[in-house]
């Protein structure tokens, strides 16, 4: 059987969202002629519900099937979905943003196709939207390459905040060695329920800051006044756009704590309650090695922070082991397609679990504690292994069994002799 | 990929002490109420006697075994409907509704002997006739199934869905209430292992007469379990009164097909789930919590994922093309880069753990000298010239990696779509794009199921259209075939066939992680990846 439900690759995407996505026509029926036109096509977003594309057209035709294109940048390609019920005048599709996983500022591409009777594929115009957080009157702020978007606070919260992201992005490229041109949004918000609206059900509790490095945004919980708060989150968040444009491949991500280690170490450096937060996990044997934080980090809290603290510290050991531009040359090699091993190995002539070794040994940790993956435990008897036996050819009557009814016969046999034999005796006597 | 970062520590990073002990009270508080409870282990689900399991997974495309076809279908299926042979946690073949069964004629026979006082779920009787309309229903020449070519060794079956045959020449009969009777056209020593399938799942008669048979109202079937409700976000499983093997220990499944889009890791946390797969990008960090480690499970998948071409059109019906395809891009180092323990590259199209699999390495070899080559040798040298073809997948994890490397190694710009599931399957069958993937789970624990099924010549999962008479006899061989040595010969040579022609690319093996609540038992997929919710119950105490 196919395995259409198999998700491996934790890949936000318009590929794996449309499969839930919502197709809905306008009306039945379709028209018999031999040519299609499409009018002016529309798109409108609403946030929390997702985006609408309608495209009118005329003339007519007969349709073998008609599609939707959607081409998102977070993802690679466009992705196809077909509309079961295309209308009389105008095809209707509905991206829901739940399930397309939308998060404000995704912009989007559509183009409806129509296959028509004789295999001929007539394509729309292209309509271009992007899906955006409705919810309030945004102002935006433009600066170098930052364009701040906020809702609440003065103009003096908005241009300090600009300041920060725009130091915060130059800050980070310079460290990188790379040169950032290309627009950043970056949307501020004043309260944590809205924030986690924008964010998503998926959100991770505790957090105040998201980076999207595919479509260029940044999602940061700032309260107007709380301007040192910004001060970190805003050069963190800046340093993963950053840091994506270096790495971007079409194979991999790099290993998640040098990302998240580097951004804070750009934003606020391996402070002291990182450190302590290193030094007790050490000494209480629950640090984890650093490839238990190469993909996401932990739900719950306090190894939330713990992982944080560590991707900084192995980022500071590193720097103050190998150099800074030793980083770079690490950094860069992502961005090639090098493993992670290849990566570590041109950087610093030491691969990645070896680096991470020679982290924990700095740490005074030579050996870690893992607590799974264990062995499901097996239940009782079940429907398919207390029947027993294969099934095959099974005429026979199972041996056991069948030796212990032998061996009842057999000692039923010997008592009755047995008493038949003393029945006998007792008459004779 | 995104990336987060905390909070404003004023508000919830790092709390004090004094403020984790109050959430800690209250999310105590808040479990209690919610019917779960806490213990030195850490967080449990419900299970004091509950009787549910609740369970994170994909919604059935279909519920009818002769209309699904892909491995979330069969989780649900499998559970609702019987077939007359299962497969355990060890792959091996074990009596279902037929409690045995005898190769007569040379192989050319099997009688399937049906437990005695069968009833379906509704507690009318289950019959050997039954069965067999089952099995007719999958060959429906209207409509078969897409898994219809798991029964091509019978009969005049082939012949029958392919329109050319009659109905009462396929060799598949009831002999009195409880006998079923097949006759084969070609020994098949996998055949009561492909019975396990959930194709080739029992249903009522009136199935195709009365819709309200796959509604939780009328709902009627074979299997450990019915269907009590069925909404877009969850499908609901009672216990079967009447399974053959006794009313199943779990009362009530609650198979959660929508969770919000939340985190599977934070809903079983919060013990809104007992068991649910999760990625590696989260197993890797819980390995090391000491209260979630426990629960992480490892689920090999009898899987293998392949990418194909439609070998009846150019540019593919030339072998030089596909070979260049083949040779042409480096598939082992992609899936390397994953740095994923459980997906590992694929020696051949049988994956470990399924009988057949082989210590030969079939699996492609990288070499752009020769790849180049066999471009030269199909008139496309360094690419010019080759037609404009599209790539289209369900949304393959290698697509943007392929797309890259046909352009930098070979010199070939392709296009690129990524399909819906549905549409997806659709295509495949109906139209086969020029290049697609497929990621194939077992229906059954054989070899053929990855060989023969997916690409003997005529067969309905044989998406590339290829045919190679080599490769039937070897597979033919393969299953004819009396001692072990000769079936792995006969597979092998199947094998090698496909890695010379190339007809598909065998890339790599699955594999995944789950959570599973320590107290739950039997949480452990079979040889088909399957989970027979039959075989949960919670440890006692629990």
């Amino acid at each position: 059987m196919n395995a259409l439900s198999r998700n491996r690759f934790a890949r936000v995407g318009v590929a794996v969202a449309v499969a839930v996505a919502m197709a809905i026509g306008s009306g039945a029926g379709s028209v018999a002629a031999a040519s299609i036109a499409f009018g002016t096509p529309s798109a409108s977003s609403s946030f929390g519900k997702g985006v609408t594309f309608r495209q009118p057209f005329s003339g007519g035709a007969t349709f073998r099937e008609v599609d939707i294109a959607i081409t998102d940048a977070r993802s690679f390609g466009p992705a196809v979905v077909r509309i079961d019920a295309p209308g009389a005048s105008s095809f209707t599709y509905v991206l829901d943003a739940l399930t397309a996983n939308l998060r404000p500022n995704t912009q989007l591409v559509g183009r409806f196709e129509v296959t028509l009777a004789d295999g001929t594929v007539e394509k729309g115009p292209d309509i271009r939207v992007t899906y955006q957080d409705d919810r309030f009157k945004w102002r935006t702020k433009v600066g170098t390459i930052v364009r701040l978007h906020w809702y609440d606070g003065d103009e003096a919260f908005a241009q300090q905040a600009l300041l920060l992201g725009e130091k915060g992005i130059s800050n980070a490229a310079t460290f990188l060695g790379f040169k950032e041109t290309a627009p950043v949004d970056f949307y501020v918000y004043s309260d944590q329920s809205s924030f986690y609206d924008a964010l998503g059900p998926d959100a991770r509790d505790n957090v105040g800051g998201r980076a999207i490095p595919e479509t260029r945004t940044l999602f940061a919980l700032i309260a107007p006044g709380d301007i040192s708060y910004a001060s970190t989150v805003v050069p963190h968040e800046l340093t993963h756009v950053v840091f994506g444009d270096i790495t971007r491949n079409p194979y991999h991500q790099p290993v998640n704590w040098l990302n998240e280690g580097i951004a804070v170490y750009v934003s606020q450096g391996f402070d002291s309650s990182d450190k302590q937060l290193v030094e007790q996990a050490a000494a209480d044997g629950s640090l984890m090695p650093l490839s238990a934080i190469r993909g996401m980090f932990p739900t719950t809290q306090d190894r939330f922070y713990l992982a944080y603290a560590e991707s900084v510290s192995a980022v500071d050991y590193f720097v103050r082991t190998y150099g800074r531009e030793d980083l770079v040359r690490l950094v860069k090699a992502f961005g090639t397609g090098a493993s992670d091993d290849e990566a570590f190995t041109a950087a610093i002539g030491l691969g990645v679990d070896g680096f991470d070794t020679a982290w924990m040994k700095v740490n005074g940790v030579t050996a870690l504690r893992s607590f799974g993956p264990q062995p499901a435990p097996t239940g009782p008897a079940t429907a398919n292994s207390k029947s027993g036996g294969s099934g095959e050819s099974s005429n026979s009557l199972p041996v056991v069994p069948l030796l212990a009814a032998v061996a009842v016969l057999v000692g039923l046999l010997l008592v009755v002799v047995l008493m038949f034999r003393r029945a006998r005796s007792r008459g004779a006597s | 990929m995104s990336y987060a970062w905390p909070a404003p520590e004023s508000r919830s990073r790092r709390r004090r002490p004094a403020i984790v002990v109050v959430g800690a009270a209250l999310a105590l508080a808040l479990a209690i109420a919610a019917g779960t409870y806490m213990t030195g282990s850490g967080q449990l689900p419900p299970t004091s006697g509950s009787g549910s399991v609740t369970i994170y997974g994909p919604k059935a495309a279909s519920l009818d075994p002769a209309i699904q076809s892909d491995a979330g279908s069969a989780q649900v299926v499998s559970q609702l409907f019987e077939s007359l042979t299962a497969i355990d946690g060890a792959g091996s073949v074990r009596p279902a509704l037929a409690d045995r069964w005898q190769t007569t004629n040379g192989g050319m026979r099997i009688e399937f002997h049906l437990r005695p006082g069968l009833v379906f779920s509704n507690g009318a009787k289950l019959l050997a006739s039954d069965v067999v309309s089952s099995w007719l229903r999958v060959l429906k020449p209207a409509k078969p199934s897409q898994l219809a070519s798991l029964l091509d060794d019978v009969v005049g079956a082939r012949a029958y869905r392919e329109g050319t045959g009659q109905k009462s020449a396929v060799g598949l009969s009831s002999v009195g209430v409880d006998e079923v009777v097949v006759d084969l056209a070609t020994p098949a020593s996998d055949f009561a292992a492909i019975v396990s399938s959930s194709t080739l799942a029992v249903v009522p008669a009136s199935i195709d007469t009365d819709a309200a048979l796959f509604t939780p109202r009328g709902f009627v079937g074979s299997g450990a379990y019915t269907l009590s409700g069925l909404s877009d976000t969850e499908t609901t499983m009672t216990a079967n009164a009447h399974y053959w093997d006794g009313s199943p220990a779990i009362k009530t499944i609650h198979l959660l097909n929508d969770i919000g889009g939340k985190s599977p890791v934070s809903e079983f946390q919060s013990g809104n789930l007992d068991y649910t797969p999760i990625s590696l990008i989260d197993a890797s960090w819980i390995a090391y919590d000491k209260t979630l480690g426990p629960s992480l499970r490892v689920e090999r998948s009898p899987s293998v994922e392949f990418y194909g071409f439609d070998s009846s059109k150019p540019p593919f019906s030339d072998v030089h093309v596909r070979r260049a395809f083949q040779m042409g891009i480096d598939w082992h180092r992609m899936v390397g880069l994953l740095s994923d323990p459980l997906i590992v590259p694929a020696t051949g199209m049988v994956p470990p753990g399924v009988p057949g699999h082989s210590a030969t390495d079939f699996g492609p070899v990288f070499d752009l000298a020769k790849a180049k080559a066999e471009l030269t040798a199909a008139g496309y040298e360094n690419g010019v010239g080759f037609p404009k073809i599209t790539l289209i997948t369900g949304g393959a994890w290698a697509d943007e990696g392929i797309v890259r490397q046909l352009h930098d190694n070979l010199g070939i710009d392709i296009g690129y779509e990524a399909l819906d599931g549905a549409s997806y399957n659709e295509r495949l069958l109906s139209d086969p794009p020029a290049f697609w993937e497929m990621d194939w789970v077992a229906d059954y624990p054989g070899a053929n199921d990855f060989l023969g099924l997916l690409l003997g010549t005529g067969k309905t999962n044989n998406f590339g259209r290829w045919s190679s008479n080599e490769f039937d006899a070897a597979t033919g061989q393969a299953l004819s075939a009396g001692d072990q040595t000769s079936v792995q010969k006969g597979f092998d040579r199947a094998q090698a066939v496909v890695q010379d022609q190339a007809p598909v690319i065998p890339v790599d093996y699955g594999g995944g992680f789950s959570l599973a609540s320590p107290k739950l038992l039997g949480a452990v997929p079979n040889g088909q990846g399957l989970v027979r919710f039959a075989g949960l119950s919670w440890a006692s105490g629990a």
